[in-house]
């Protein structure tokens, strides 16, 4: 589970993405487009930085009284006629799903997005026991059907084109030829209708639980949130334990933030709060709910000095942000979770050695940090995360190096003066229009993924010289 | 099998760290309430903001003409409807309506068995017209709140392609904060398992962000809001 699904490095998925210009541009274009959005939809929050001030002390307040207020939770699912389940890591929780299948005879699966179901690898677990699993958020169903990952948290499959997207509903569902995102989602809304129609299961994950009344809160555009949640006679909902608020009131706080955050809508179309299973007395719904409450490290960071990364609330807004993520998209991180959420959560999870590259996947000029709607500091998590690959050991040597000279240089004036002069020569022998393609020695790891500017042809202090002399005279 | 008191004693030993900042002090003031609006800039603002997200806003004279809405909206569409019961409708007179127009209205019920429960979903899903209440509606967002219950099915807002909500001015707040305050936590999780707020027909724009509606809820939204 901690590892990627891949073999190849974090440069080398880097050096794919970069060279994949249709993707590249996809991620450009939507990245931009959402960042326009949320300006916008905050532009219509009344008093926005306050609301986004009382988002923050709601998580902050939450996560120092967890336990609390789990126990809450839990009595009042119960209370309610739902059933909890807690698991300690993801082969827990697979396994107690697994387990609700084969107790009620489950054949067919139906899903709602959840990032949680994708970190414990859930469709795995559930297809290795011969189960049919459907994911229905039409990005998911999409890459499902491509056999991929998401590339995006909130738009899955925002990599692709509509020529792509419709080529693959064509090669694997049959979907008449068409380019016409209406008329693929025309196909596929009659295709998973009689998936939801006759699913015996349906898997959803959490946006928030509300701990006075052990509501779950499900958040969607598409209804598909809905449609799993009601029509199978079971349902499973799956939850990071970090993911809950105090009261209804609170909830609606969070929500003030999400969907503007996330799409700039100021509510998602469907936010959908579901307390317990069916009522004997009422048509429709589960006449089974289980929440089944995961950890997989979470509790550990608690107390760690990452614990600040649970107040995420998941809306992708700084995957947007981030200028790294605009330009590589989601796919080069390797992990579950991308962008500056991915590279503090997955380290954070797994532990920094397998992940080492991710925190230094950033330029830490703290675009995420802004955007954030509980204010997490991205890049001081970043830099502790920095740290601590340093004191794993996994720093790599070219930086090591490259560290320790700079160090030394910029203890010794001479040696700085003498190494600015060479620098600036030297790096204009290798540039070409002003760009260094690629630096010699251990110095090449830094052009791996990046160009290096070449040095003015006069140092600072000779330009300042220049013109103090300038103005004297 | 892990249980409560061994995943809540994990996260006890890390609150133990003290790595949370107390944050309790911050909560205490509670926000700015909301300052009560005025009915017109309330339906104002309500119909801007569904609209907006592809919602249609009916605001018939009287009664009469809010029935003869409502049957337009459902002919539009099919002979049938998916509908709450009338004494779950904030209209009176609705069954003699649909009688007179030769509208057919079906009530979801509970399946006892899950063989059945595929046939009961298989026999509603070809309805085109579903007709509910809403306990409220939102005018900041655009929302319509629908609680779920005894003679309230999710289905008449879910599987159609045309979802018709009847809502009285009167249940119109400035936001879902002031919506929470009006009713008691119990109130809305005691006897229902769902409450919904749905704010236009439903969308994505999972495709390169091409906005395209009725994935997979209804097509289409009018709300008809009662004097």
């Amino acid at each position: 589970m901690s590892t990627s699904t891949s073999s190849i490095t974090f440069y080398e998925r880097v050096e794919d993405a970069l060279h994949n210009t249709q993707a590249r541009g996809a991620f450009d274009r939507a990245t931009k487009r959402f960042t326009t959005l949320r300006a916008t939809a905050f532009e219509s929050l009344p008093a926005s930085e306050a609301v986004r001030d009382r988002a923050r002390a709601i998580r902050a307040h939450t996560l120092g009284h967890l336990d609390q207020c789990l126990a809450q939770f839990a009595d009042a699912v119960e209370k309610a006629g739902g059933q909890v389940h807690w698991a300690a890591d993801a082969a827990e929780a697979n396994r107690i799903i697994c387990d609700i299948a084969t107790a009620n005879k489950v054949q067919r699966v139906v899903k709602s997005k959840s990032m949680v179901s994708e970190e414990i690898h859930l469709n795995r677990a559930l297809e290795a026991m011969g189960l049919e699993v459907t994911e229905s958020d039409l990005g998911e169903y999409i890459i499902q059907l491509a056999g991929e990952t998401p590339s995006h948290i909130i738009t899955p499959v925002i990599h692709r084109t509509k020529e792509q997207v419709g080529q693959i509903l064509s090669e694997k569902v049959n979907m008449p030829p068409t380019t016409e995102p209406a008329e693929m989602t025309a196909f596929v809304r009659a295709k998973m209708r009689q998936v939801f129609l006759s699913a015996d299961m349906g898997i959803s994950g959490v946006n928030f639980g509300v701990a006075e009344t052990g509501t779950i809160v499900t958040v969607t555009n598409e209804g598909n949130g809905r449609m799993t949640t009601t029509c199978p006679r079971i349902h499973v909902a799956v939850m990071g334990i970090e993911r809950l608020v105090p009261t209804l009131a609170d909830l609606s706080v969070m929500l003030q933030v999400l969907a503007r955050s996330a799409t700039g809508q100021k509510l998602s179309v469907y936010t959908n709060l579901i307390t317990g299973p069916r009522r004997a007395d009422e048509p429709d719904g589960p006449d089974e709910l289980h929440i089944v409450l995961v950890d997989n490290g979470r509790s550990k960071i608690l107390g760690t000095e990452l614990a600040e990364i649970l107040y995420c609330i998941r809306c992708g807004a700084c995957l947007n942000a981030c200028p790294v993520y605009r330009e590589i998209g989601g796919h080069a991180y390797g992990s579950v979770y991308p962008g500056p959420i991915g590279s503090v959560v997955t380290p954070a999870l797994y532990g920094v050695a397998p992940w080492s590259d991710l925190p230094h996947a950033s330029s830490l000029c703290g675009a995420c940090r802004e955007v954030c709607p509980v204010r997490i500091d991205l890049p001081g998590l970043l830099l502790k995360l920095r740290h601590q690959t340093d004191e794993a050991g996994t720093t790599p040597k070219y930086l090591k190096f490259g560290l320790h000279a700079f160090r030394l240089a910029g203890t010794h004036p001479a040696l700085f003066r003498l190494g600015a002069r060479f620098a600036s020569i030297g790096s204009r022998l290798m540039a070409s229009n002003g760009w260094i393609k690629k630096l010699p020695g251990p110095l090449s790891h830094w052009t791996q993924s990046r160009d290096f500017p070449v040095f003015a042809s006069e140092t600072f202090t000779q330009q300042l010289k220049k013109r103090r002399a300038a103005k004297k005279a | 099998m892990t249980t409560q008191d061994e995943a809540l004693t994990r996260i006890r030993q890390s609150l133990q760290t003290g790595r949370m900042p107390d944050a309790d002090h911050l909560l205490a003031r509670a926000p700015a309430s909301d300052t009560v609006l005025d009915r017109a800039v309330l339906i104002e603002s309500f119909t801007r903001e569904l609209q907006s997200s592809g919602g249609e806003v009916f605001q018939p004279a009287s009664q009469e003409e809010a029935i003869e809405t409502v049957v337009k909206l459902i002919q539009a569409v099919d002979r049938r409807v998916l509908a709450w019961p009338d004494e779950e409708l904030p209209l009176a007179g609705m069954d003699a309506a649909l009688q007179a127009a030769g509208i057919r209205r079906i009530t979801a019920t509970p399946a006892p068995d899950p063989t059945r429960r595929h046939m009961q979903w298989e026999a509603l899903d070809p309805i085109k017209a579903g007709l509910t209440g809403a306990l409220a509606g939102l005018a900041n967002t655009g929302s319509l709140a629908l609680l779920s219950g005894a003679h309230r099915s999710r289905a008449a807002s879910l599987l159609p392609e045309v979802h018709i909500a009847l809502l009285p001015l009167d249940h119109l707040y400035p936001t879902m904060a002031a919506f929470f305050a009006a009713y008691s936590a119990q109130q809305l999780t005691t006897d229902a398992s769902n409450l919904v707020f749905i704010s236009g027909p439903s969308r994505t724009a999972d495709i390169e962000m091409i906005t395209t509606r009725g994935v997979h809820g209804p097509k289409r939204l009018g709300v008809v809001l009662l004097p």
